[in-house]
């Protein structure tokens, strides 16, 4: 296994960085594991099947909220949540256990709207996909019992740790790379380059698009635990455009369908929002005072996007997978001939 | 109240919001009818035209029809500038980079909107003539929703006979029909489609407009929702006709209202849920919508 | 009056046209005979402008049309009735021609549609019908009579045989021979050789997208390869 000094080599920067970063880039370090398995498990369903997915936040919330439902202290639950179902009322799990039940529930529900959204094509499929999260949305901020509505649930035990996320982040570009690799990876992969060839193989394409949906649905879920273990308060709103669009520019950056890529997207599009953030305070330029612009940032992003649309539709890495310094190559991560 | 009263209250409800999804789903029907893009920024077009017309209400003192007409010309203007600088140079690229750009322009939008009005929401004040309550066989409506209802079948009507008659309305229905056999007739298709993208999104324009003086306030997000219900209401009606968006609009409109109306409040909230949920349903039971009028493109 | 020079033509990675040169003259009507896939559609979307060249130079009058966009190549007078009709299936058959007369402002349209209606009776009769009804000879005619509208010096057809009855091939040949008889200029493209070279003057033989054969329609009907390759025999 050649991916073994790489995990160790993972494994001692990220030792290091605990050790020497202070908390705001530490945390921008686990925004980035977090943005990792987000972006990963979106070019999974969207890279290997051509599915493209813009309800990938909608799973991300309900990860989120049924962990942090869980690991919530039954004393904090008594309090703001007084009119939570008795069941849930009395539980109280550590964070593995609610991110694995956060990320099957997010895996059901992608089962649940996957049978009929599935069998759309593109536009048509683009717009259920933002439709279920549109129905997760009015969800959380209706069924204000379980979720507090708009007001969100806050003082979620702090229970993400690098260590935990980056486990998480190793695992999904793990499963990603199985998956690829196997018999039935490479059926998806016929998925999608041609679904009539993969039919005539006898492989049903319908199967495997759900499989990949439910896959990256149940990561997507999982990273919403991970999220609000890390940052502590959720709120209908921590899961609607914005994070959706990030999510979307980052498989751009990344070039899409290319896992690698996805990686590279994620990094990217944790440091520089951050960085354009400070834009938005209000800075000086030559002696003047600029006031704060917010939307600025945000703003800049939705403009660099339509600009790579219009020079590289592709995507700024054209979609090919990045390949590994020569003596790590082989029985490191897939690489994928793409077009 | 009887029920009777009731529902035909009911009914001018539906009307009314159903007058606005109509008004906002002919531009999106009739650009993917064209192009096969779903322009997500169209509801945002309708946020803009929404504030417009706030601006020029207050400015004028409270002229209406000046206000809608200022709405929908800077809106239309906008259209055709998204049009040209974001959409056609992608024209030949895969339909997923135009997904993404008109995401894009639509995030664009918000954040502009949010830079120049912040995100807080404004009041809408409407001139008090539009206030007046009438009251016919005990059913409440004010001057305001008469009029959004008539203006919106006045301009659905006109952009119907333009699109069937006019001979600029029948090239659009060429181009939609077959883009490059339309080039060969000596259309100039860039020209239809700026076209598409001017009635669209002053019609979205007019609608921003009366759904802020119906709700009394709006924000820099009031558009995306209904931008995407519109789509829904498109594609429920037949999306790529006139007649289907405006069809599409109206069950729609009944649909969700008759959701609120007929359940017990606290489901009410659910309504946006609701819409998309029946999407689903539509898509999957009859994806060529309620009214087929087919809409692929020959080779 | 059109001179095509050179031509190389590239769908994706694979040529499609390689070094293609033919002329028209002035009311000539000149066919363009050979297999399918010999490259003769692509020939008529490059000149109609419908596809890009690689190299090679198209002139009408002396006037280039490289890099014109369709619809100012059809204001020029080159009309193309297209391979499979392609007419506007939800429209009428009347919206469907007065659409071919689209980049005309000189209000004659009502003598163009006369004398398509001239040409192809059955059409005025159904002029209200919705074009997607009609049958496959009358959508034929159809495409023709639309591309009439526009008043061309010079008309495109494309394989106005194909799929059709015999009868209804002799019907339309013979409204070819008419339109010819008229003063426009005719590219005919045809798989249909014999009957192409029975109405033209001269025709060119294309194979792998190239022209392999070329002089008056009389020499190619006489010549053995085109006997043996495209006349049966």
């Amino acid at each position: 296994m050649r991916a073994i000094p790489v995990v160790v080599l993972a494994g001692g920067v990220l030792a290091l960085a605990q050790s020497f970063l202070n908390p705001y880039y530490l945390r921008l370090v686990d925004v980035t594991g977090i943005n990792i398995i987000l972006a990963v498990s979106l070019s999974l369903t969207n890279g290997l099947t051509g599915v493209f997915s813009l309800g990938h936040v909608g799973f991300m919330a309900v990860g989120a909220y049924s962990a942090a439902l869980l690991t919530l202290p039954t004393a904090r639950k008594a309090l703001i949540l007084p009119d939570l179902p008795a069941g849930l009322q009395q539980v109280h799990l550590g964070l593995l256990p609610a991110t694995l039940a956060g990320g099957a529930l997010a895996a059901l529900c992608a089962a649940a709207i996957g049978y009929p959204v599935l069998r759309l094509r593109g536009h048509y499929l683009a717009v259920a996909t933002l439709g279920f999260l549109v129905i997760v949305r009015s969800v959380l901020i209706n069924w204000e019992r379980v979720t507090r509505g708009g007001v969100g649930i806050s003082g979620i035990p702090p229970y993400t740790t690098t260590w935990w996320t980056y486990g998480v982040a190793a695992l999904c570009l793990y499963v990603t790379w199985r998956l690829t690799q196997s018999a039935y990876g490479r059926a998806m992969l016929a998925v999608r380059e041609d679904e009539g060839a993969a039919a005539a193989m006898g492989i049903t394409p319908s199967a495997f698009r759900l499989l990949s949906l439910v896959v990256g649905a149940f990561f997507a879920g999982t990273a919403g635990s991970l999220w609000a273990h890390l940052i502590t308060v959720i709120s209908p709103n921590s899961f609607w455009l914005t994070e959706t669009f990030a999510l979307v520019v980052m498989l751009v950056v990344g070039g899409m369908g290319s896992t690698t890529g996805a990686v590279v997207g994620a990094v990217t599009m944790t440091i520089v929002p951050e960085a354009l953030r400070g834009l938005e305070g209000g800075i000086q330029v030559a002696g003047l005072n600029l006031p704060p612009l917010f939307g600025l940032s945000q703003l800049l992003l939705a403009l660099a996007l339509i600009l790579t649309m219009v020079w590289r539709p592709q995507g700024l890495l054209g979609g090919r997978e990045l390949s590994w310094p020569r003596w790590l190559r082989q029985g490191s991560l897939p690489r994928r001939a793409n077009k | 109240m009887s029920l009777v009263t009731y529902l035909l209250q009911q009914v001018v409800n539906g009307l009314t919001l159903g007058s606005i999804y109509a008004l906002t789903a002919i531009g999106l029907s009739i650009v993917y009818g064209i192009l096969r893009l779903i322009n997500f920024a169209h509801g945002d077009v309708l946020m803009v035209g929404a504030y417009v017309a706030l601006g020029l209400l207050g400015a004028s003192g409270g002229n209406l029809w000046g206000a809608l007409l200022g709405a929908a010309a800077a809106a239309g203007l906008l259209g055709v500038v998204i049009e040209r600088v974001a959409y056609r140079p992608i024209r030949r690229a895969p339909e997923v980079a135009a997904l993404i750009t008109s995401l894009a322009v639509s995030i664009l939008l918000q954040n502009a909107a949010i830079m120049i009005f912040t995100a807080h929401p404004r009041t809408f004040p409407v001139p008090a003539w539009l206030t007046q309550l009438h009251a016919v066989g005990g059913v409440l409506f004010n001057t305001l929703t008469l009029i959004t209802v008539v203006t919106a079948a006045v301009l659905m009507v006109g952009i119907h006979l333009f699109v069937a008659r006019a001979k600029a309305g029948i090239a659009m229905q060429a181009c939609a029909q077959n883009l490059v056999v339309a080039e060969m007739m000596g259309i100039d298709s860039g020209r239809i489609i700026m076209l598409a993208f001017a009635v669209g999104s002053a019609l979205a324009a007019v609608a921003g407009a009366m759904l802020g003086a119906q709700y009394g306030r709006i924000d820099p997000f009031i558009g995306f929702l209904p931008g995407l219900k519109a789509f829904v209401a498109a594609v429920i009606g037949g999306i790529g006709s006139v007649p289907g968006a405006v069809l599409g609009g109206y069950a729609l409109g009944f649909a969700e209202i008759l959701f609120v109306g007929l359940l017990p409040p606290e489901l009410s909230g659910y309504r946006d849920a609701f819409v998309f949920f029946l999407l689903i349903l539509v898509l999957v039971a009859r994806p060529q919508g309620l009214l087929a009028t087919g809409g692929e493109r020959e080779a | 009056m059109l001179s095509v020079e050179g031509l190389d033509v590239f769908y994706g990675g694979v040529q499609a046209l390689r070094g293609v040169s033919l002329s028209v003259g002035a009311g000539e009507l000149v066919a363009v005979i050979g297999a399918n896939g010999a490259g003769k559609t692509t020939l008529l979307r490059a000149i109609s402008g419908v596809v890009q060249l690689r190299r090679g130079r198209i002139e009408l009058d002396g006037r280039s049309l490289r890099g014109l966009a369709p619809h100012q190549i059809t204001r020029l007078g080159v009309a193309h009735a297209p391979e499979g009709r392609q007419i506007f299936p939800r429209l009428t058959v009347l919206d469907n021609l007065r659409l071919g007369a689209y980049a005309r402002g000189d209000g004659q349209v009502r003598e163009d549609l006369d004398r398509v209606f001239s040409y192809f009776p059955v059409l005025a009769a159904r002029r209200r019908q919705v074009a997607g009804t009609l049958s496959g000879g009358e959508q034929q005619m159809l495409a023709i009579g639309r591309a009439l509208m526009s008043r061309p010096r010079l008309l495109l057809l494309d394989e106005p045989s194909l799929g059709l009855a015999p009868l209804l091939v002799r019907t339309i040949f013979t409204v070819i021979e008419r339109i010819r008889a008229d003063g426009r200029a005719i590219l005919l493209v045809e798989q249909n050789a014999r009957m192409a070279l029975s109405i033209a003057d001269r025709a060119y033989v294309m194979e792998t997208g190239r022209v392999v054969l070329t002089g008056s329609a009389a020499e190619l009907a006489a010549s053995p390869e085109v006997k043996v390759a495209y006349l049966g025999g």
